[in-house]
């Protein structure tokens, strides 16, 4: 019998990634893909700067209102060239990533407990309830009394905006793993904490992560709104100023690197999560949902 | 028993009249061989609707040490409840489950499970799947290792340890599950369904493997299923089950000898999956009556 299931796995086996010699095609299919895909993401943006200049023309905007493309991109050289936005990122960044941390550590705790505990789950709701449907932007003045103007005030918006969608995410998680693997776990007399740390906690990890890619945008949001509505430091003073100054082109500059830090932050969580969650069937794109 | 069709049905009678004598030979009941003992077991729990659902009546049965034990019965009939009663996982409304040694004395409740879909941990590689109840069941870790390997090669995946289940197919899959299953070298073996999604071919070649499994390990297995010819092929007793509440309405013994090839077929085994469709008919038109 042996013998017989061995000549079964031998058969079986040869779906398999790279060793086999449909790899090079496989391969060569992808980077066909994202060649195409590039294509479409670099006609786009051309598109825009054409559709851009052309309203410059048709309503014969002045640069104060709408700055011509190219007067922004040399701008936005000229601010790249002169080393504060580096700093004055490095501030937003800092606030960011601090925040989002303590945020997203809070809410997989605080998750998993109401997850495991009728009581936590009990407390946590009517607040959970309240606060998310509270605009958060509406604490700025809050929470600059308490903190001030520095990195703390920033990090506190940071991790209440990260908090809940981390807490939520990985409350749902934790509380819908299989119960064919639970039952696997108390079979073997599995408890509590066995049933949540072999089962509960990684099936909730794709759940987690899907909080997290939500959370690192809401914690960008948020660095940059404490910024702006009061800070010291940061591409959020940067942008108030030279709105003051009615300098449209940085302003326009500016809203181009935040773009891409905010981009990058997301890809680089991506990429996290698909390293992490490697088991995960299918991470569909919806996890970005468009609620702020 | 007759080969007739009719007489056939005369013996299902009598068998649903008292459950305890089996339609082959007649096994004898209550020795020191038992290794399971289900006694006036019922279950009723609330159905999320709030109505009383009664899944379990009465339920009496007997399995012996090393026996293979199938229980067939309609979808919703309370088969898997049965299990997982057996398992540890629901307690009974009324009746008890008692272990039993071969000493006679009692017994470790301690159950190999193989559930309806292999249920492994997508994020552990097959090897950690396979010595998942060492972990949970805190054993020494190297000889739980080497265990686990030898399983592995029992069933026929040396070589796959460090794969991962995404990488296997169905039927690999399930035999992880079966290798885990006996990873802690439970007496008994609870199989819930095991090869019910898998494709016809899969599931005649992991049928025979069981048994060969089965053979060599020589544990008790208690094994749900709804298809009549595995429940044949594979057991030395059939046990049917009425729908809701279920009961258990026929015994059957196969007394075809072993090892059973995968197209083993014989006048005995035959006559008995006729009688059971037939009880299984008779069954399910009542529920118009």
């Amino acid at each position: 019998m042996s013998s017989t299931a061995t000549s079964i796995s031998q058969a079986a086996i040869s779906p398999e990634p790279s060793t086999d010699p449909a790899g090079g095609a496989v391969l060569l299919r992808r980077t066909r893909k994202l060649v195409t895909t590039l294509a479409y993401v670099i006609g786009a943006l051309a598109l825009g700067v054409v559709v851009w200049e052309l309203i410059i023309v048709a309503t014969n905007a002045q640069s104060y209102i709408l700055p011509t493309p190219l007067s922004v991109w040399k701008t936005l050289v000229d601010l790249i060239e002169t080393r504060t936005l580096w700093s004055q990122l490095g501030a937003t960044m800092e606030g960011t990533l601090v925040g989002f941390v303590l945020g997203c550590a809070a809410g997989v705790v605080l998750g998993i407990a109401a997850g495991e505990f009728k009581v936590v789950r009990q407390i946590i709701y009517p607040y959970l309830v309240a606060i998310q449907s509270l605009p958060k932007v509406a604490l700025v003045p809050v929470l600059a009394t308490w903190f001030g103007f520095g990195l703390n005030a920033k990090v506190a918006l940071v991790v209440l905006l990260v908090f809940f969608p981390v807490l939520v995410n990985t409350f749902q998680g934790v509380a819908t793993a299989d119960p064919a693997k639970i039952d696997l776990v108390r079979s073997l007399r599995g408890g509590r904490w066995q049933q949540l740390w072999r089962v509960r906690f990684f099936s909730a990890m794709p759940y987690m992560f899907t909080g997290f890619e939500l959370g690192i945008v809401y914690a960008f949001l948020g660095a940059v709104l404490a910024e702006m509505t009061g800070s010291q430091s940061g591409t959020g003073v940067m942008i108030e100023q030279f709105q003051t100054n009615a300098d449209t082109e940085a302003t326009f500059a500016m809203l181009i690197v935040l773009a891409v830090a905010g981009l990058l932050l997301n890809t680089i969580v991506r990429f996290i999560h698909h390293k992490v969650v490697f088991w995960e069937e299918s991470s569909g794109g919806m996890s970005l949902s468009t609620t702020n | 028993m007759s080969p007739q069709n009719s007489s056939a049905e005369a013996g299902v009678a009598h068998l649903a009249g008292d459950g305890s004598a089996g339609a082959g030979a007649g096994p004898a009941a209550g020795d020191a061989a038992d290794h399971v003992r289900i006694e006036g077991l019922s279950l009723r729990y609330r159905g999320r609707d709030g109505s009383q659902v009664h899944a379990l009546d009465h339920i009496d049965a007997r399995i012996k040490n090393r026996e293979f034990v199938a229980v067939l019965g309609p979808s919703g009939c309370g088969k898997s409840t049965l299990l997982r009663v057996l398992a540890g996982l629901i307690l009974p409304t009324v009746g008890t489950v008692s272990f039993v040694g071969e000493d006679g004395r009692s017994a470790s409740d301690l159950v190999g499970l193989v559930p309806q879909a292999a249920t492994l941990m997508p994020w552990l590689r097959v090897i950690d799947n396979v010595m998942l109840p060492a972990k949970i069941l805190k054993l020494p870790r190297q000889p739980a290792r080497d265990k686990a390997m030898e399983l592995l090669d029992m069933i026929g995946l040396k070589g796959f340890e460090r794969r991962y289940p995404r990488e296997l197919s169905g039927g690999m899959q399930q035999r992880v599950a079966i290798a885990r299953a006996l990873l802690h070298d439970p007496k008994i073996l609870l199989m819930d369904e095991p090869f019910a999604a898998l494709d016809a071919l899969t599931r005649e070649r992991l049928s025979v493997e069981l048994q060969s499994v089965w053979l060599s390990t020589g544990k008790t297995v208690f094994f749900v299923t709804h298809s009549i010819s595995e429940a044949v092929f594979l057991a030395d007793r059939v046990l049917v089950m009425s729908r809701r509440p279920g009961r258990i309405i026929a015994e059957f013994t196969v007394p075809d000898a072993r090892p059973r090839g995968i197209d083993h077929v014989s006048p005995e085994s035959e006559e008995i999956a006729a009688s059971i469709r037939t009880v299984l008919e008779r069954d399910a038109s009542q529920e118009w009556k």
